[in-house]
């Protein structure tokens, strides 16, 4: 099936590859990212608390979400003419080594704008359904040049109220292009 | 790893010198530095997310792209944010949460671009009994136009 702007619906679901995080996983984010606080590092700081927070060890970057979601994204628009345009994110639980986790994204709605035609998007990275790591809210806008195909698919085992519940999640919050 | 050998890692050498919540007053720009993205940093970057794309790779197929050439991921910003600030930045306070990002993306950051940062503290406030900054960043290449812009919120440890 050729993704088009005009084929997309509601509920299209886009799913990234699973990521399984380690202490070297999160390692080497620290020298991808330069971010070597040591909340990714220290288990002797992590044990304790500090700014009203405590983890009780390390913990990945929150940005490694961020980059595995970006990386989703990207390996879906590419291929179908898109521009990923803008990620909104927000931590929602910590993830430790030892979880695995895996970026999801599904079509919240389309817009077009004077120049522009523009796709909404609801995601996350979770270890299972139940546990979001992080909640994100994407936008990208298509050209009408380059169109290949891509794959568009429902995630297996997924329930439209899911969806519904993702999009109800996403009005809730501040939508600066609304 | 040159990039990463180059760079600070010791985030508590300079934390003395570096703003609490406190001391930071929204609206007064940040210390930042010009940074050369490299394909090197771009690589070990996407070798972190697991990014294997061809476009920030392999230039012959780069080339046959709209961007006519390699490119870095979006999220390069994540790498762009210590790159282009110096160690005593409070951003590098340990113990400095993120509570949650948004960002733009205008056209994509290449290797060879001398990207430079306009950033400030936006805001901060109190919510249960946390202390937040909100942040927001502007990166630019070496002709002046903008590659993102961001905002973010950050816990403080102190």
């Amino acid at each position: 099936m050729t993704t088009t702007f005009e084929n997309l619906g509601e509920g299209d679901s886009i799913d990234g590859p699973k990521f399984a995080v380690s202490r070297e996983s999160i390692r080497l984010f620290c020298d991808g990212s330069l971010d070597y606080n040591p909340l990714h590092l220290d288990d002797e700081y992590m044990k304790g608390s500090f700014g009203k927070t405590s983890f009780g060890g390390i913990i990945m970057h929150g940005m490694n979400n961020f980059g595995l979601i970006s990386r989703m994204i990207t390996d879906w628009a590419y291929p179908a003419g898109a521009i990923h345009r803008r990620l909104e994110t927000r931590w929602v639980k910590p993830v430790k080594p030892g979880d695995t986790i895996q970026p999801t994204g599904i079509v919240k709605s389309k817009q077009v704008t004077a120049n522009s035609r523009w796709v909404l998007s609801t995601s996350w990275c979770a270890t299972r359904w139940a546990r979001r790591s992080r909640r994100a809210r994407r936008w990208w806008s298509f050209r009408a040049d380059g169109w290949r195909e891509a794959g568009l698919r429902r995630m297996p085992g997924t329930h439209p109220r899911r969806y519904q519940q993702a999009a109800m999640s996403c009005r809730k919050a501040t939508n600066p292009l609304n | 790893m040159a990039q990463a050998e180059a760079f600070e890692t010791d985030f508590w050498k300079h934390a003395n010198l570096r703003k609490v919540w406190d001391d930071i007053v929204p609206g007064v720009p940040r210390k930042t530095i010009p940074y050369t993205l490299t394909r090197d940093a771009i690589e070990l970057y996407c070798a972190s997310v697991g990014e294997d794309h061809p476009i920030y790779f392999d230039e012959a197929y780069a080339r046959t792209t709209r961007y006519g050439g390699l490119i870095a991921p979006p999220s390069i910003h994540i790498l762009l944010m210590f790159a282009c600030t110096p160690a005593d930045d409070w951003m590098r306070s340990p113990g400095t949460v993120n509570a949650g990002q948004s960002w733009s993306y205008n056209i994509p950051a290449r290797p060879g671009d001398v990207i430079t940062l306009q950033a400030r503290a936006l805001d901060k406030f109190i919510k249960r009994e946390r202390l937040f900054v909100v942040h927001d960043n502007v990166f630019f290449n070496q002709h002046g136009d903008v590659i993102c812009s961001g905002r973010g919120w950050t816990i403080r440890p102190e």
